[in-house]
C-alpha cells in the first residue's frame, strides 16, 4: 500500500485507535529508510537510527495530535527534521563541541528547539505501563481518544458505540475515578509524575 | 475534600484547551484562590501526563515491532507453493526422505515447519474465487498477492464486528505468520479455532494447522505434538482433521512422529 497524502495521514493520525496505527506501520513501511539513511550518513549506527526512529515517530504523532503540526511542510520533510534535531541533541549530549556539516545545519529548525522531550526512560516506561495494564481496555481506550487524541466527548461516543455522549461520560468518569485511585496508590510514581509536571 | 464531577469536567476542559481565552483566565483566577481546586488541578495534571506517557509508549512499541518483523528473514509465502495435488505428494516423499537421511533431532522448529508449508500450502492457500464483493474477498485477494503487510492492515481497519469473524481472523493469522509476528498469528489462530465447523466452512481446521506451524516456529514441540494430537485410531483422529485430504494425513502422521523422536 503506498504512503497516503498528507491530509489524509494526518486524518488516521487524528482518529486515533486502528486508523492510528495503521498510519504508524504505513509511515514505518515509507519512510524509515529515509530516516535510517540520514542517521547512519551522520555517524549513526543502524542501533542509533532505530531508536531515533521510534523516538522522531512518537514526536511527529504527538505534535499532530497537539495540533502542532501546521502543514507548512510535507510530513516526511517534518519526520526527517525531527529525526535531525533529535539525533543532533544525541550528539551534543556526547560530544558537547562538535562541528557539523552545512547541510545538517541548514536542517537546524528553531521551531524545534522547545519540541517536548519526554524521556523515553525504560524504567518509567514500566511503571507507566504497570499501572496501566491494571485498567479496563475500555477504559484505556476513552483515555487515548479523549486525552491523547483529544476527541471531543460525541465523537468518542460515536467511536466507542454509545448512545450518546452522556453514557460515554458517565462511564468515562467512572475510568478516570479508577485510575485516580491506582495513581493514588503509587506513591513512587506519583513522585516521578510530580516532578515532571512542576 | 471530595469534589463534584462538574468540577472536574471544568478541570479536563482546561487542561485539553476547550476553554475559551477569557474562561481559561477566570479558572486560573479561581485556582489561585481556592487551593483544594489548585491541588486537583496539580493531580489531574499528573493523570495527562501519565496517559500521555502510555500512549507514547504505545507508539514506542509499535515501531519496534514492526522493526523486529522487518528484520525476520522471510518465509516462503503460502501462495507460491500452491501445487497440484501429485506435486505434493512428490515433495512429501522428499521431505520424509529429507528427514530420514538428516535425522530429524537435527531439524529445528522453523525447518519442520517449512517442510509442513510445502505438504499444507493447498490447504492454507486462500485462492480468490469471484469478485471483490466482500472485505473478505478483499483481504484474500492481499494475501494472494503476497501483500502481507497490507492484509494485516486492512484487517486493522476492518469493523470490529467483521474482524471477529473466523475466516478474516484466520487470514490476518496467514498474514502475520508470513511476516513471522508469530505472537499474533497465534492470538488470532486461537480464535478462529473456536469458531464452530459447519459443512462449508473449514476454517477452525485450517486455524488449527496454522497453529501448529506457529508453535514448530517458536520451538514449542510437546504443545504441537498435542495440537496434531495423533490417536492410533485412525477414523478418531481424522474426524478432528476434516479439512485434510490423504496425502496430507500422512504428511502429519510423519510430524507427529518426528515430534515423538525430538522429545525424547
Amino acid at each position: 500500500m503506498s504512503l497516503p497524502q498528507d491530509p489524509e495521514l494526518v486524518r488516521m493520525i487524528l482518529s486515533g485507535g486502528k486508523g492510528l496505527n495503521k498510519a504508524v506501520a504505513l509511515m514505518h513501511q515509507h519512510l524509515k529508510s529515509m530516516v535510517h539513511q540520514h542517521i547512519t550518513h551522520n555517524s549513526g549506527r543502524a542501533e542509533d537510527a532505530d531508536d531515533i526512529f521510534a523516538e522522531s515517530m512518537v514526536a511527529l504523532v504527538q505534535n499532530v495530535l497537539d495540533g502542532k503540526f501546521r502543514g507548512e511542510s510535507s510530513i516526511r520533510t517534518y519526520l526527517k527534521s525531527i529525526a535531525h534535531h533529535k539525533w543532533l541533541n544525541r550528539l551534543r549530549a556526547k560530544r558537547p563541541t562538535v562541528a557539523f556539516e552545512d547541510h545538517m545545519a541548514e536542517l537546524e529548525d528553531p521551531a524545534f528547539a522547545d519540541m517536548e522531550d519526554l524521556p523515553s526512560d525504560e524504567r518509567l516506561a514500566q511503571l507507566v505501563d504497570g499501572l496501566m495494564q491494571q485498567i479496563d481496555p475500555q477504559c484505556n481506550k476513552f483515555f487515548h481518544l479523549r486525552y491523547w487524541c483529544k476527541q471531543r466527548m460525541e465523537q468518542v461516543a460515536v467511536n466507542m458505540g454509545f448512545k450518546n455522549a452522556q453514557i460515554a461520560k458517565n462511564k468515562h468518569q467512572k475510568c478516570l475515578k479508577k485510575l485516580r485511585e491506582l495513581l493514588d496508590g503509587n506513591e513512587n510514581l506519583k513522585d516521578i509524575l510530580g516532578g515532571m509536571v512542576a | 475534600m471530595k469534589l463534584s464531577d462538574d468540577t472536574y469536567e471544568r478541570i479536563e476542559r482546561y487542561l485539553l484547551q476547550e476553554m475559551t481565552t477569557e474562561e481559561a483566565a477566570a479558572f486560573e483566577a479561581t485556582c489561585q484562590a481556592d487551593p483544594d481546586l489548585a491541588a486537583a488541578l496539580a493531580h489531574e495534571k499528573k493523570i495527562h501526563l501519565l496517559i500521555r506517557i502510555h500512549n507514547q509508549n504505545q507508539i514506542r512499541q509499535q515501531v519496534r515491532a514492526l522493526d523486529t518483523a522487518a528484520r525476520q528473514p522471510r518465509i516462503i509465502p503460502f501462495r507460491r507453493m500452491a501445487l497440484t495435488v501429485g506435486s505434493i505428494a512428490a515433495i512429501l516423499l522428499v521431505a520424509i526422505g529429507y528427514w530420514w537421511l538428516g535425522g530429524s533431532a537435527e531439524l529445528t522448529g522453523g525447518q519442520m515447519a517449512q517442510e509442513a508449508e510445502k505438504a499444507f500450502a493447498a490447504i492454507l492457500d486462500p485462492s480468490l474465487r469471484g469478485k471483490l464483493a466482500t472485505a473478505e474477498d478483499s483481504l484474500g485477494y492481499y494475501l494472494n498477492q503476497e501483500a502481507w503487510a497490507e492484509a494485516t492492515l486492512y484487517y486493522l481497519a476492518m469493523p470490529d464486528s467483521l474482524q471477529a469473524r473466523a475466516k478474516p481472523r484466520l487470514m490476518a493469522a496467514q498474514a502475520y505468520y508470513a511476516q513471522s509476528d508469530y505472537p499474533q498469528a497465534d492470538s488470532l489462530s486461537l480464535l478462529a479455532m473456536g469458531a464452530p465447523a459447519t459443512a462449508t466452512s473449514e476454517v477452525p481446521c485450517k486455524a488449527k494447522l496454522l497453529r501448529v506451524l506457529i508453535l514448530l516456529r517458536r520451538d514449542q514441540f510437546a504443545e504441537a505434538k498435542a495440537l496434531i494430537g495423533y490417536t492410533p485410531g485412525e477414523d478418531a483422529w481424522k474426524k478432528k482433521w476434516e479439512c485434510l485430504k490423504t496425502q496430507q494425513f500422512d504428511a502429519l502422521e510423519k510430524l507427529d512422529k518426528e515430534l515423538s523422536k525430538k522429545l525424547r
